[in-house]
């Protein structure tokens, strides 16, 4: 048998951990695996090289991808002509079998080959663990971890300078970085795309904080919060039709409200890219290798349409349809339980 | 010399709480009493005193910030709020003074020794490593070190994604941290306030780098040569190439000292204890081919410390 594997979407670490556990549990079989370049756009153009254990016995440390993502969709509307090549390349390359890494966009995809007759399995990942029907995808506990530190040596500089520091940290429609960094790093506020933000609630908070002595907080926020008033309409999107959100520059806007509202000095950081690279941390690289292997027995055992995924601490295999149809978002009951950290 | 005062000043630096530790022990070494001024020069107005015991700073040593805190005091700036100093001084029985900071600090110190005579020594304390009169300041070797591990972390999505990455480091007047960032995390360019570069000829560059198969290119910026987004938009605008932003921002100030800033920031302290007691005042403490040396502060706050540009031609040759 032999399969096409491609990594699509923002990397993460974790990635080349997860290739390695396919390529080595394929090789058990006999399989033999090919590496598509840059996501679903090394499909359309056919770019690609074989997988064999020398290209991936080094790689469980490496953050980043070896085989490279783009934001490629050959299902794009007016692109028909790449869905055409797609399915063109599998017969040409005599692939039996797709293995697709990715999040909600990768896995659609993915899901939308398989309703067309095409052999596909699936390996969930993103950093922001938005994903549903597995309870982490790896790239979240290295983007945390990363996040936490990064708050760690925010708060020095806040504590120093007795002021108020604004983390915007990645989350387009799910909380769960701000949470868990959050949490971690003892922030006195956090804010989700899930949570409704409230202005005078957060400032009174961070008022009485400061009455109390502490000299300094620490806000945390998703890239993702809605803004009062924000406009929209002029916004650049990808080729998923999502907003690109560095522009909207919500810590920018959190920290003038904090300050005009508190007079409070404030100040903001901008995590970004940071948050992607970097090698695994130990529960991703143990994740993602669990989830390759478990993705190459299922190509074994002709379960196409699925992928692997963790429930609890067992590896199980899931509906491609049901990872993709519903994001999984931060429950209000887990941001009430936070918020009996954040003390007056 | 009974007792002497230490404070820190001006934006905060990762190494500042080792320089404190290292005052307070030497000066107690010595039978000295010392004093902890908080939040600098406003502490100092406001008489916002603490004794300082060897226990007092027993583990700040690996601590990111400043226990004493720091502000930016305008006050201190008039002849009644230096008076106001001087009299805290004088009824706290201070002799000397040790101001950790920048220039800025270290003016602040020469004017309050000419308003009531107490002896200061300044060690310098900046991540930007600007301060003449010693070749590395606390602070700076750390901070070039978290900026460079989020390099590494960065040219991994560079990498993955065959993207242009422009990350953008502190430096409003100088390309210190820019520059010794930049040939550490292997970048394509850097851009630095010293030296005017042309964004045509180095988009040209990566056009090549790219026919060649190079994955990743990262462009590093000091924040006072260009706006990081403006470098960005023009490479995507000149080259067509996908590009991103990265700006560090206060990242690089805060986290654990590395074991260079701890020991230097340790001898600092030691020797700027040594200073006054030897009767010496309007000194900063520096160092220079790893001697400790005094420098005037008259010198430090006139004079300026140089980039080495000639250092941007390592920066080419290396990015080929």
């Amino acid at each position: 048998m032999r399969i096409g594997m491609l990594t699509g979407g923002g990397d993460c670490p974790g990635l080349n951990p997860a290739i390695r556990g396919f390529v080595l549990r394929a090789m058990d079989y006999g399989y033999e695996c090919l590496g598509f370049q840059n996501g679903w756009r090394g499909l359309v153009e056919g770019v690609h090289r074989p997988l064999g254990l020398k290209d991936v016995e080094d790689i469980i440390l490496q953050g980043g991808t070896i085989l490279g993502s783009s934001r490629t969709n050959p299902f794009r509307p007016g692109r028909e002509e790449d869905l055409e090549k797609v399915l063109h390349n599998i017969k040409e390359f005599q692939l039996d079998a797709i293995c697709a890494l990715g999040g909600e966009d990768t896995l659609g995809v993915a899901h939308k080959l398989y309703k067309l007759g095409i052999p596909t399995v699936g390996i969930p990942k993103t950093m922001d663990n938005d994903l549903d029907a597995t309870d982490y995808t790896f790239g979240f506990d290295s983007a945390v971890s990363v996040a936490t530190e990064s708050i760690d040596r925010l708060r020095d500089t806040a504590r120093s300078h007795n002021r108020v520091m604004v983390v915007e940290v990645m989350g387009r429609h799910a909380g769960w970085v701000a949470l868990y960094a959050g949490v971690a790093g003892g922030a006195d506020w956090i804010l989700l795309p899930e949570v409704q933000l409230d202005l005078d609630e957060m400032c009174d908070h961070l008022n009485e904080v400061r009455a109390r002595g502490k000299n300094y907080s620490i806000v945390v926020t998703s890239e993702g919060v809605e803004l009062p008033h924000a406009d929209e309409t002029d916004v650049t999107v990808d080729a998923f039709g999502h907003v690109i959100l560095r522009e909207r520059g919500v810590a920018e806007f959190l920290a003038k409200e904090i300050e005009n509202r508190t007079g409070i000095e404030t100040r903001f950081a901008v995590l970004g890219h940071i948050q992607r690279g970097g090698a695994p941390t130990v529960f991703d690289r143990v994740l993602a290798s669990r989830l390759g292997v478990k993705a190459a027995d299922l190509v074994h055992e002709r379960q196409f349409g699925k992928m692997s995924a963790i429930r609890g601490t067992e590896i199980v295999s899931v509906d491609l349809h049901d990872a993709v149809s519903q994001l999984k978002t931060v429950p209000d009951s887990l941001y009430q339980e936070v918020k009996v950290l954040f003390k007056r | 010399m009974k007792k002497i005062g230490v404070l820190t000043s001006g934006g905060d630096a990762p190494g500042m709480n080792a320089a404190i530790r290292a005052v307070v022990r030497a000066g107690i070494a010595e039978g000295l009493d010392v004093a902890g001024i908080r939040r600098g020069y406003i502490g100092l107005i406001k008489g916002d005193l603490m004794p300082m015991t060897a226990s007092s700073v027993s583990g700040i040593i690996s601590q990111g910030g400043t226990i004493l805190r720091t502000a930016r005091c305008e006050e201190f700036r008039t002849p009644e709020g230096r008076a106001k100093a001087a009299k805290v001084l004088e009824d706290n029985g201070i002799e000397g003074l040790v101001v950790i900071g920048g220039d800025g600090s270290f003016r602040g110190a020469m004017a309050l020794n000419e308003t009531c005579g107490c002896k200061v020594v300044g060690i310098p304390g900046t991540i930007d490593n600007d301060i003449p009169g010693t070749q590395y300041s606390i602070g700076f070797d750390t901070a070039i070190n978290t900026a460079l591990e989020a390099i590494d972390k960065i040219r991994d999505t560079s990498a993955s994604h065959e993207r242009v990455f422009v990350v953008e480091v502190m430096g409003r007047h100088n390309g210190f941290i820019a520059l010794e960032v930049g040939i550490a995390g292997g970048a394509e360019a850097v851009l630095v306030p010293e030296c005017r570069q042309d964004i045509v000829s180095l988009c040209r560059k990566m056009q090549a780098g790219q026919e060649r198969g190079k994955l990743s290119s990262i462009i590093v910026v000091a924040e006072g040569a260009a706006k990081g987004a403006d470098v960005a938009a023009a490479i995507t605008q000149i080259t067509g190439i996908e590009t991103r932003l990265s700006i560090l921002g206060h990242i690089q100030r805060g986290g654990t000292p590395s074991a260079r800033d701890r020991a230097l920031a340790t001898r600092f302290g030691h020797f700027a204890v040594k200073l006054l007691l030897e009767g010496q005042t309007n000194v900063m403490t520096g160092i220079e081919l790893s001697q400790v040396i005094a420098s005037p502060l008259e010198a430090v706050c006139q004079g300026r410390r140089d980039l080495d540009v000639a250092l941007l031609n390592v920066v080419e040759v290396m990015s080929i």
